[in-house]
């Protein structure tokens, strides 16, 4: 019994935190659906700092990253775009118009309003 | 007489009934505070990004967003979100040819990406195609 006890728990304490996620703050909109999670992700955190399928990246280099990820034609050309809600448009903006560029289709997550 | 043997005390065992109860009040914590929620978002229609400086923006409806304001149209008429998306759904984006679709999207460039969000959903929910400014001037959107 203790055994199994501490199997569950070592279980539920990795379920409660996922390794590699970056911490940022979600914008909230309503109308939201629900998305997949597609294989290529974008992610813009707090202080501006861009990660593609979960490594630091310049920014410029997204458009080769991208396009380089979309050689494989059987990958999804969906890409999860994650941006932190404070970011100015300034800052932001490149990563749109990078997907963009490279053939990909965005996927803007957020969080629902009313939704922590 | 028999010899009386010495009873062999048994070796010191250390009490785990107490084990199973903080292993089973952990696991109830754990079940309480894990949430596994959907991710929530949209698909967003953004066509590849031209320099077009030539084309008439006459047809193309225009929002204007800056961290004090939104704007519709050429006349930059103030509005609220709510009036935005009653706007956008006036439009019938939706059922126009793709290339009649777009809503140029003119950002200011200290606006948070909560208003643009919140207004690109809209834009989203409309029908519509987003056309954002690359370039002061220039629309990154094409027909």
């Amino acid at each position: 019994m203790g055994d199994i006890a501490f199997l569950l728990i070592i279980f539920f304490i990795l379920a409660s935190i996922p390794k590699g996620q970056v911490e940022l703050a979600h914008p909230k909109a309503d109308d939201l659906g629900e998305i997949e999670k597609s294989g290529a992700s974008v992610v813009m955190d707090e202080e501006g700092q861009c990660y593609f399928q979960g490594d630091e990246v310049p920014v410029e280099a997204l458009v080769g990253l991208i396009k380089g990820y979309f050689e494989n034609p059987d990958k999804d050309r969906k890409v999860v775009v994650e941006i932190d809600r404070n970011l100015p448009y300034e800052v932001f903006k490149d990563v749109y118009a990078a997907v963009s560029e490279a053939g990909g289709i965005v996927v803007a997550r957020g969080i629902v309003k009313g939704d922590n | 007489m028999p010899l009386k043997r010495g009873k062999k005390k048994p070796a010191a065992e250390p009490n785990v009934g107490p084990f199973s109860d903080i292993a089973f009040l952990l696991i109830i914590y754990f079940i309480l505070t894990t949430t596994l929620s959907a991710m929530m978002g949209n698909k967003l229609d953004i066509p590849a990004a031209r320099e077009n400086p030539k084309k008439s923006k006459k047809e193309q409806p225009t929002i204007v967003l800056s961290p004090e304001k939104l704007a519709w149209g050429k006349q930059q008429e103030d509005v609220t979100l709510r009036q935005l998306r009653v706007k956008l759904m006036n439009l019938n984006l939706s059922a126009r040819p793709q290339g009649k679709r777009i809503v140029v999207l003119d950002c200011a460039p200290k606006t948070a990406y909560q208003k643009y969000y919140e207004v690109v959903m809209a834009i989203e929910e409309a029908g519509g195609v987003l056309g954002m400014i690359t370039q002061r001037g220039e629309t990154g959107a094409e027909d």
